[in-house]
């Protein structure tokens, strides 16, 4: 099994960023770590970015098309080809469900030209934050497969790579001197080592495991949304985080005789989200609202499509205002009967 | 407006554009906008779909096509002005250039209605998406198919009817009931008065073999359903189509999402036991 130094990380991205883009965890100016292109600062290895790589492929702001001033219509899908580095487990499970759910029915073209074009390297954790809890739904805290290639920290300083696609053994063939070899059965074994470590580190305080059957069954009651509508301040800060929330909004503004349609990210806990021309608003009330956000992903998506709209990131609870999120949730609902 | 796009052929978000070749004035608050497509094409709906209608520069909305799939070459849009884009199509001459997406959803299925009976019940602009499926079974050629037609129309009041012309040959036919009343009466009203539900009871429904296809605003489906099931007709042969922002038409803004469907997949068009049980659904 092929390993690599930290060291060498960088010049390996950099070699892979010839012909392409190459983006990673980085940290910015106001201390956020965010998906950046690597030449805009280091790489950190220790912490999941605030937003995963949907911002990357789902774009919070996107151009759909332009109508020039003679009425041509132009609608050029993103064909960038890109590296996307330091994918956590979750995320790349994350990217499974929007793949999913971008191609069901029609075929969304900007989405499926950015993922089309873009190399996946994940990040096995180590390391799980406190609101992780991707081992109870199996969507980390390492992937069996959905990646192209996966890191493993096995060592301070070095990393072990599973390879998951031919684009994957293509990334690693072309800078061949940067990687050293360790015996597959050593190398195994050190993986597995990290990964028992790894399990152990999860919290156990919350049954989500509980909070998920119940979902899937219908089974919560409508007091855990009224409860939770009381804690909500509605700000809509979980479904910016949140890596499979997939809803947009459809604006078009002019700007030189030029129109451009485009769609932003949008929140299903706005009021205005369901509201219709005539004034009927058939979410109303804030507990349905939040009410749908929770069945969409536990309840819904399950039976329509076999997956959990969760990956279990935890983000929607770290960077909620009044810490609640999908954490408050599973507690409320194993909870209130 | 050219017809032509560049790398948008199977694009869904990219409009085709389409010519309206005639428009006329319906009420104070609706035109119906007669379309056709530059390139000539049908746009092949079923009765019930709709589209997505763009004014360039202003935006787009969901608007359920009007005119039944037998009518080829062009279709109907019956428009409320009741917002940005509507108002701004409602300012719109004749010839005037539109992007026109879809049609989208699950439209009404007229083949499971064959050699049954047919209850048409539409309020206000709710007659707007039934009428397709209306001229579609009344049309000579799938009139054979059904047995007996019934639809009642009701308006708040007079001048809210829709299809003035259109009613009265519908009223002329031998081979359809159609009846209607108004919520308030005005004077030289000499028709029914009281609201659609008012229709229901004098009606001789063949219970197991009639199709009741329900359109018209939230509020009118909860008494009408009270009002069927006194007639015992089995929820399964209850249709509605229900309406919803539906922003993308394709099932990926997720505004539209009603529990489990999204309407402008699996709706807008749905029979009651799908949404029954759905809390927001009615």
């Amino acid at each position: 099994m092929k390993l690599i130094r930290k060291q060498n990380i960088l010049p390996w991205l950099q070699s892979l960023g010839q012909d392409r883009e190459v983006w990673a965890p980085i940290l910015n100016g106001n201390g956020d770590l965010l998906f950046q292109q690597i030449h805009e600062g280091p790489i950190c290895y220790d912490l999941k970015p605030m937003i995963s790589c949907r911002r990357i492929l789902f774009p919070q702001e996107e151009k759909l098309f332009e109508v020039q001033t003679d009425g041509t219509i132009i609608a050029k899908p993103d064909t960038t080809k890109r590296v996307l580095f330091g994918i956590r487990s979750c995320d790349a499970k994350a990217i499974v469900f929007t793949d999913m759910f971008f191609s069901k029915n029609f075929q969304d073209a900007y989405y499926e030209s950015r993922r089309k074009n873009a190399l996946l390297i994940t990040l096995s954790c180590h390391d799980p934050m406190p609101t992780c809890w991707c081992n109870t739904l199996g969507t980390g805290p390492f992937l069996d497969k959905d990646f192209d290639l996966q890191l493993y920290p096995v060592q301070e300083d070095a990393f072990l790579i599973a390879i998951g696609s031919d684009a994957g053994k293509s990334a690693l063939e072309a800078s061949a001197s940067l990687f050293e070899e360790m015996p597959d059965l050593q190398a195994k074994a050190r993986i597995e080592a990290l990964k028992d470590a790894t399990l152990l580190k999860f919290a156990k305080n919350i049954d989500f495991a509980q909070a998920l059957e119940l979902a899937k069954e219908r089974k919560i009651s409508p007091k855990v949304y009224d409860k939770y509508s009381e804690e909500c301040l509605a700000c809509g800060g979980c479904a910016f985080v949140c890596p499979t929330c997939t809803c947009f909004d459809v604006r078009e503004f002019t700007e030189t005789g030029i129109i451009t349609r485009c769609r932003q990210w949008e929140n299903c806990f706005f009021e205005g989200f369901t509201k219709e021309a005539s004034g009927h608003n058939p979410r109303r009330r804030f507990a349905d609202r939040i009410a749908r956000r929770f069945e969409h992903k536990l309840t819904f998506e399950p039976k329509n499509n076999h997956m959990v709209g969760c990956t279990g990131c935890g983000r929607c609870t770290i960077y909620c205002i009044t810490k609640i999120g999908m954490h408050r949730f599973a507690e409320l609902a194993t909870t209130i009967k | 407006m050219q017809a032509t796009t560049l790398e948008t052929s199977t694009n869904i978000y990219v409009p085709q554009i389409a010519e309206m070749i005639s428009i006329v004035q319906c009420t104070a608050m609706e035109k119906l906008f007669r379309l056709r497509f530059l390139d000539g094409h049908d746009l092949g709906h079923q009765p019930g779909q709709f589209v997505e209608i763009s004014l360039f520069g202003v935006g787009e909305c969901p608007i359920s096509v009007t005119s039944s799939p037998t009518e080829r070459g062009y279709f109907d849009l019956c428009i409320r002005k009741t917002g940005k884009v509507t108002d701004a199509l409602h300012k719109l001459p004749v010839g005037s250039k539109v992007g026109i997406r879809g049609p989208f959803g699950r439209g009404f299925n007229p083949d499971e209605m064959k050699g049954q009976d047919i209850l048409f019940i539409g309020g206000g602009i709710g007659l707007v998406p039934m009428r397709s499926l209306i001229n579609y079974v009344i049309h000579p050629t799938y009139r054979p198919n059904y047995r007996n037609i019934t639809i009642l129309y009701g308006a708040k009041n007079p001048s809210e009817f829709l299809f003035p012309e259109e009613m009265e040959e519908w009223r002329n036919r031998k081979d359809i009931d159609f009846r209607i009343t108004v919520d308030k009466a005005v004077p030289g009203w000499q028709g029914n008065v009281g609201v659609i539900t008012t229709l229901i009871p004098p009606l001789q429904l063949d219970a197991l073999h009639t199709f009741c296809v329900i359109v018209g605003p939230p509020i009118m489906y909860k008494f009408v359903l009270i009002s069927l099931a006194d007639k015992n007709i089995p929820e399964d042969k209850i249709i509605m189509s229900l309406e919803r922002q539906m922003k993308c038409g394709v099932g990926k803004c997720g505004h539209c999402a009603i529990g489990e469907y999204y309407c402008c997949i699996d709706g807008p068009v749905f029979k009651y036991p799908e949404v029954k049980h759905i809390k927001e659904a009615l």
